[in-house]
């Protein structure tokens, strides 16, 4: 056996190890077996729990599957790892229980990750050698987040102890499994070489989100590899700057008023708490974490293929629509959220877009729709301007993208994308395209609205925004809502928001923001032909299906001015969720559900306030250029991201954020990369 | 109690504390039972699901403790001292591969 087979054939077997084992926990040969599942089995799983393991029940119920979630806990000890906790019937089905523990769980899943990176990565021609400082103040940081997001943790696990001894082999256990990652990563660094250009789409393969943790794989990837760039290279000394003034900002806008985010489908990248401690520990590994990426764009010898990086993203696609088609089964929905980190459990029908999309591979269905988009222009870039080995083989896989990017009901990325390719085409084809014609067909197309939007449709329009925005907000307070929303309708046929909101004092029950859009939409001067800024925002947000979302915004967001000008700091979506009283105008259970902002950058500016905000969209049109072949593709892919980040939340997942970051260093730092 | 569940305990006191003719008496929680030493039994240590300890000196004592839950196995309900052991034997399985395997390779 040649050298290679034996390496393939080590990490198969390594990797169906790391797969069954921790869930083949009970001898088959035991005083407990497995029985098959139904009411009469009930009693004994539910008096026998702990002691039968999942395989061995999967195993007795091979016929049976369809009526079995598996619904995996982490809150028993190690006695119930892989093993049923519990027997519930619902409706028709019966939901399994099945303890995790949360350590073996955590190493378990950085095994499979760590072999995928090496797997997905090149040996280094000559071995580096780093110092070891960075382990265990990294599993430092990593271990305060148990202390700082205490309230996330504490009810997921039976065993959390934050006593800081010795004998609290809790906390031991996570020092020591954050260190011996970190010693891996260390190795890996070391010997290996990542290509984070191509491991891009992987990411949105690998989610990478531990089991039962706010924690992400790729966050310790990259805040270690970050760490080496403080080490290596000392760090961009502006970046360093510019964040080290953000950073003094955003603890004095820390609120003192204590609230919990259960991190729902942002699990792994999202702080859950908004104390002072939550608000450090995120802006160290945020830090880091960027630091990360000036890490592999500062290595030496960056080369890249772009047909190999087509095809990774064309065989992501297909993947992807492939696991998510196993994952309307019992065992697939189960493994796949376990082995590639989803933030949620998949839905086990097969629609691609209903709650966590594409059965967990995505978060949201704009994210994998940005995904398929930009899949479909590198393939559409690389088939027109031969930048690939096989033409038939690019067309019949980007099938899948084209299926998945239809499916995912993205509409902005659909049309963004079509435009594109199209502007790619054209230019392959030596058809004059340049800035006059652009400006030229913007003005055509404005011209052309002003002609078909009649005078009724833009009152409309123009306040639609407002309204939703004041039908969510809490201002009347009779307890019957319907009351209070033909209240607040009774003021919306003369537009006279301002009495509104003087009425029973409702200003001071709507946020700052409300107030805000309120008086600029109401001016005391009325200049004619220029048009209102918030009824400009209304219609735009009337052409991209955006009024109902963004009007929840309105009504939520009510930061100081301190807030606005300088944001909450990086993922910290807290205060924005609980601190300022709304009331919904819809009926349970919509009016419990999550609704983020609905564009990224309305996240950024949660995040880092309107300076942070003007600060990124400087930085972003500064660097668009449109440079020679195959460099311009990255611009373009740039352009679609910016289009697409306006109407999605991407930038708060982080296969979004890693995409978006990466297209825009590759950008900006285009000359250290060779294509 | 259902017979699968009879059956399973009923092995189990088999299995723990040995074939008896004895019977089991009704003893529920009554505090003023007094098991009697059987000089014929040898001691057998079981332990609770909380970790408690117990000997016990004759069929009918084992026999009443293994139909409450105890068992001749120390099963751990905190298995943090396991998670140790394996962390401890990942870190030894890593530097003994690195130094025997990597080293040598490159």
């Amino acid at each position: 056996m040649s050298a290679k087979k034996l390496k393939n054939t080590a990490l198969t077997i390594i990797i169906l190890v790391l797969i069954i084992a921790p869930f083949n926990t009970s001898s088959f040969l035991d005083d407990f077996p497995a029985v098959e599942i139904n009411e009469s089995s009930l009693g004994y799983y539910q008096s026998n729990t702990c002691k039968i393991s999942l395989i061995e029940v999967l195993s007795k119920n091979i016929s049976n599957l369809n009526n079995i979630t598996i619904n995996p806990n982490s809150y028993p000890g190690l006695e119930c790892q892989g093993k049923v906790t519990g027997l519930d019937p619902i409706g028709k089905k019966f939901v399994l229980s099945i303890g995790l523990n949360t350590n073996v769980s955590f190493l378990v899943q950085s095994f499979l990750w760590l072999v995928l990176i090496f797997l997905f990565s090149s040996k280094r021609e000559k071995i580096l050698k780093f110092s070891f400082i960075p382990i265990p103040i990294l599993s430092t940081i990593f271990l305060s987040q148990l202390y700082f997001e205490e309230r996330f943790y504490r009810p997921l696990d039976k065993n959390f102890d934050l006593d800081l001894s010795f004998s609290n082999l809790y906390l031991v256990n996570s020092f020591l499994s954050y260190t011996f990652i970190f010693l891996l990563l260390k190795e890996f660094a070391e010997r290996r070489k990542l290509k984070i250009l191509y491991f891009v789409p992987i990411v949105f393969i690998f989610s990478g989100t531990y089991f039962s943790q706010n924690l992400n794989f790729y966050l310790l990837l990259f805040v270690f590899f970050g760490f080496l760039n403080i080490l290596v290279n000392g760090g961009y000394r502006y970046f360093n700057y510019g964040y080290g003034a953000f950073t003094l900002l955003w603890f004095s806008n820390v609120n003192n008023r204590l609230f919990f985010f259960d991190t729902d489908k942002l699990r792994g990248f999202v702080n859950s708490s908004n104390s002072l401690g939550s608000t450090l520990y995120w802006v160290i590994v945020f830090y880091l974490f960027i630091n990360g990426f000036f890490y592999f764009f500062n290595e030496s010898d960056q080369n890249y293929s772009l047909d190999k990086f087509k095809n990774y993203f064309l065989y992501s696609s297909v993947v992807i629509n492939i696991l998510g088609l196993i994952g309307t089964s019992t065992i697939g929905n189960f493994f796949n959220f376990f082995i590639f980190g989803q933030t949620k459990k998949g839905i086990l029908t097969l629609t691609p877009v209903t709650e966590n999309t594409w059965r967990g591979f995505s978060p949201s269905a704009e994210l994998i729709g940005e995904f398929y988009g930009i899949c479909l222009i590198i393939t559409f870039y690389c088939v027109m301007n031969s930048y690939t080995a096989s033409i038939k083989k690019d067309i019949s896989l980007s099938i899948f993208a084209m299926g998945g990017l239809i499916a995912s009901n993205n509409i902005a990325a659909v049309i963004s994308s079509a435009t594109i390719i199209l502007i790619l085409f054209m230019s392959s084809k030596k058809l004059i395209i340049n800035k006059k014609i652009i400006v030229s067909l913007i003005v055509l197309i404005l011209l052309f609205s002003v002609v078909l939007v009649d005078r009724d449709t833009y009152d409309y329009s123009s306040t639609v925004l407002i309204n939703e925005a004041i039908l969510h907000s809490d201002l009347y307070q009779f307890e019957d809502n319907y009351k209070n929303t033909v209240l607040k309708k009774s003021f919306f046929d003369d537009r006279d928001y301002l009495s509104l909101l003087s009425d029973e004092n409702n200003y001071l029950r709507a946020s700052t923001s409300l107030n805000t859009l309120v008086n600029i939409f109401s001016p005391t001067i009325n200049i004619p032909i220029v048009p209102n800024v918030v009824a400009t925002l209304s219609i735009v947000a009337v052409s991209i299906n955006r009024v109902e979302l963004w009007g929840i915004f309105i009504a939520k967001y009510s930061p100081s001015i301190n807030d606005f000008l300088f944001g909450q700091g990086p993922n910290q979506i807290t205060n924005y969720l609980y601190e300022h009283d709304i009331r919904l105008d819809f009926k349970e259970p919509k009016a419990g559900a999550l609704f983020l902002p609905h564009s990224s950058f309305l996240d950024l500016l949660l995040f880092y306030g309107i300076v942070g905000l003007l600060i990124i969209f400087a930085l972003l049109i500064k660097n668009i250029q449109f440079s020679s072949a195959p460099y311009n593709l990255f611009s373009y892919l740039l352009i679609f991201v910016m289009i697409n980040l306006a109407k999605s939340d991407s930038i708060m997942y982080l296969q979004g954020f890693v995409m978006s970051i990466t297209i825009y260093l590759i950008v900006v730092l285009k000359n250290r990369i060779r294509m | 109690m259902n017979n699968r569940n009879y059956f399973i305990i009923t092995s189990m006191v088999k299995k723990i504390c040995g074939i008896s003719s004895d019977e089991l008496p009704e003893i529920g929680s009554d505090p003023n039972f007094v098991f009697t030493n059987d000089p014929l039994f040898d001691t057998i240590v079981l332990y609770s699901p909380e970790g408690n300890i117990i000997n016990v000196n004759s069929w009918i004592e084992c026999a009443h403790y293994v139909n409450g839950g105890w068992s001749n196995t120390l099963l751990l309900q905190n298995g943090n001292e396991i998670i140790l052991y394996g962390l401890i034997f990942c870190y030894f399985s890593y530097f003994i591969v690195k130094k025997f395997v990597i080293n040598n390779v490159s």
